[in-house]
């Protein structure tokens, strides 16, 4: 499939989704609306149908598909994908009248499974970039799935946020104890300002001795005053317990003396961690504490 | 035991009483649109309702276990603002396809008007399209003749009585309903419709056969907890756990499965959404410790 000639996203999306439809009149019945959707109201109605026409499956996938996918399209993982969900972005690549209007609306009569599938599929779309404040508009939901949809594994907020959008995310992210690591150019996008509200956001939570993820210190890196520094020590008290890791590695790779002699005076053994190991151990450890209280 | 309550709208209802409601067994329910209390004046009020309805009350439902379906309809007292019901009919489609819609309703006739006979009979042919159950509300006032009427005219559009459920029954309508083949509700009411003891006795003459029970709690005064409360009752009255079973969970289930979008797996290993229960901060949680739930007697009767 696709040898020696290249394919655009949108007909590749369009050749697996067709492919993974078994049931034939489905597959004739998407295939007739890639062609042609004859007004917005057929357009809502096919996209509101995906939802009993297709199965939310994950595609039946080789890996020699997946690679294929890869090498031509690095930025798409299709592997992260259901079958509904590529059905409706392949629906909405092959819409002829998307305009901001037409997603505004379609995103207010949308169910939750919906609202996931746009925000997954905006980076994809053409004029993706005039989509930015539906984007951050997006953000202010509450539920949780749609914040994700958006906040993680999605290369637009990086590309398209101004500086105030995207330290928005992130605060609104640490505050829900979203697995920051997970939102794409964490590190490249940090900025003095976010540290600054971050930092505030741990003294307020320590103030009403609560505590804040650990990935919250990744976006101090670089950042860190000495008048921090003396604030964090406080709360450093031994031993030093999983939960402040994350901060000893802030302290270790700032480049303060007051907070290398400090160090030096420790008998600490420094673990050698990454920031998305401290993420994603933080995020386990949330995961087996929600299962403990289902049971 | 489990619990199915079929009728409830909680957006007019606290995170007390979901927290109870789960407590009390119930794992699944379903919201039928329905009106406010007073009467909407624009259409984008129902377009918002119907959002909440399909997502953010689904959401809230799942941060105490509990899964959450709705039912999409214009209700027979709206239907009489013609104009505004019009612009209603066409969002109808947009929202009645979503992932936890189960049935057109709750329509059906309030004064038994033109209007609301004109909008019954297009909702009757909306979900004969869409492939969905329907559920029926019967009047208040004119009840029983407001009952034969409603299973006439979906009859003249050939609808099978096996898909639709009818509502808020009593004694006086029961029979026919029962006779004509159709899903047959009751309204546990504190005051109003049927109290429980009066429910016992219909499932003593009646059975289990297409029979199930509903709190329809909303903004007046009702109890959330009708249907655990009843199914009580039964138990105590002699009833067997198979058919109070039948009554309060596997005749609902099976009603509203017609539409394809409910299944017991969607709540059997616990409900979809309920990762966020950990997140106390943004959520509904509001940073409290998400409540274990145990199996102790719920408040009685």
């Amino acid at each position: 499939m696709f040898k020696n000639k290249f394919v655009s996203l949108s007909e590749l999306i369009k050749e697996y989704c067709l492919n993974e439809i078994q049931n034939k009149n489905t597959k004739r019945w998407l295939d007739q609306k890639l062609r042609s959707i004859k007004s917005a109201q057929d357009f809502f109605i096919s996209f509101a149908l995906i939802n009993k026409k297709i199965p939310r499956d994950h595609l039946q996938l080789s890996l020699a598909q997946i690679k294929t996918v890869h090498l031509t399209h690095a930025e798409f993982n299709i592997e992260n994908w259901t079958l509904d969900q590529l059905c409706r972005l392949s629906l909405l690549m092959y819409y002829p009248l998307l305009t901001v209007q037409n997603i505004t609306k379609l995103i207010s009569v949308a169910d939750n499974l919906e609202q996931i599938t746009i925000f997954k599929s905006i980076p994809y779309l053409k004029n993706a970039d005039q989509y930015a404040h539906i984007v951050v508009n997006g953000l202010r939901t509450n539920i949780v799935d749609v914040f994700d949809a958006i906040a993680l594994k999605n290369s637009y907020p990086a590309k398209h946020f101004s500086q105030d959008q995207w330290n928005q995310m992130v605060l609104k992210a640490i505050f829900m104890e979203r697995p920051i690591y997970q939102i794409k150019d964490i590190d490249e996008r940090k900025n003095e300002k976010l540290a600054h509200i971050l930092f505030n956001y741990a003294l307020e939570r320590w103030a009403a001795s609560r505590r804040v993820t650990p990935e919250l210190w990744r976006m101090i890196r670089g950042y860190l005053t000495e008048a921090q520094f003396f604030e964090m020590k406080k709360q450093m008290v031994e031993p030093i317990k999983s939960h402040q890791k994350a901060m000893l590695k802030l302290i270790q790779e700032s480049n303060l003396n007051v907070a290398q002699q400090w160090l030096n005076m420790q008998s600490i053994q420094l673990e050698n961690i990454s920031w998305d190991q401290i993420g994603s151990d933080f995020l386990n450890k949330n995961q087996v504490l929600k299962n403990l209280s289902k049971t | 035991m489990k619990f199915i309550d079929p009728h409830i709208h909680m957006t007019s209802r606290t995170t007390n009483d979901y927290e109870s409601m789960s407590k009390a067994g119930i794992v699944a329910i379903i919201e039928p649109a329905f009106w406010l209390g007073q009467p909407r004046t624009e259409v984008g009020s129902f377009k918002d309702y119907f959002s909440s309805i399909v997502g953010w009350e689904a959401f809230r439902a799942s941060q105490f276990g509990i899964k959450h379906y709705c039912t999409i309809g214009l209700n027979s007292k709206e239907a009489n603002n013609e104009s505004l019901a019009e612009e209603v009919m066409e969002l109808l489609p947009l929202f009645a396809l979503k992932n936890n819609v189960v049935a057109i309703g709750e329509i059906g006739y309030d004064d038994q008007t033109a209007a609301e006979d004109k909008y019954f009979r297009a909702q009757i042919e909306l979900a004969k399209e869409l492939d969905l159950p329907i559920l029926v509300h019967t009047p208040h006032r004119d009840k029983k003749r407001g009952t034969l009427r409603s299973m006439d005219v979906l009859e003249e559009h050939d609808i099978d009585p096996s898909t639709v459920i009818i509502d808020h029954n009593n004694e006086e309508t029961v029979e026919s309903v029962l006779e004509r083949g159709y899903w047959t509700a009751f309204t546990i009411y504190p005051n109003t419709k049927m109290g429980s003891e009066r429910m016992v006795a219909v499932v003593k003459k009646y059975g289990s056969n297409k029979i199930f029970i509903n709190s329809s709690a909303d903004w007046g005064v009702s109890d959330p907890l009708s249907v655990p409360k009843t199914a009580h009752l039964m138990l105590d009255k002699g009833i067997s756990n198979e058919i109070v079973q039948i009554v309060c969970y596997q005749n609902a289930l099976e009603a509203y499965a017609q539409s394809g979008n409910m299944k017991e797996s969607d709540w059997s290993d616990g409900v979809h959404f309920d990762q966020s229960i950990l997140y106390g901060g943004n959520s509904v949680l509001r940073g409290q410790p998400p409540k274990k739930s145990d199996d102790s007697k719920i408040i009685e009767n």
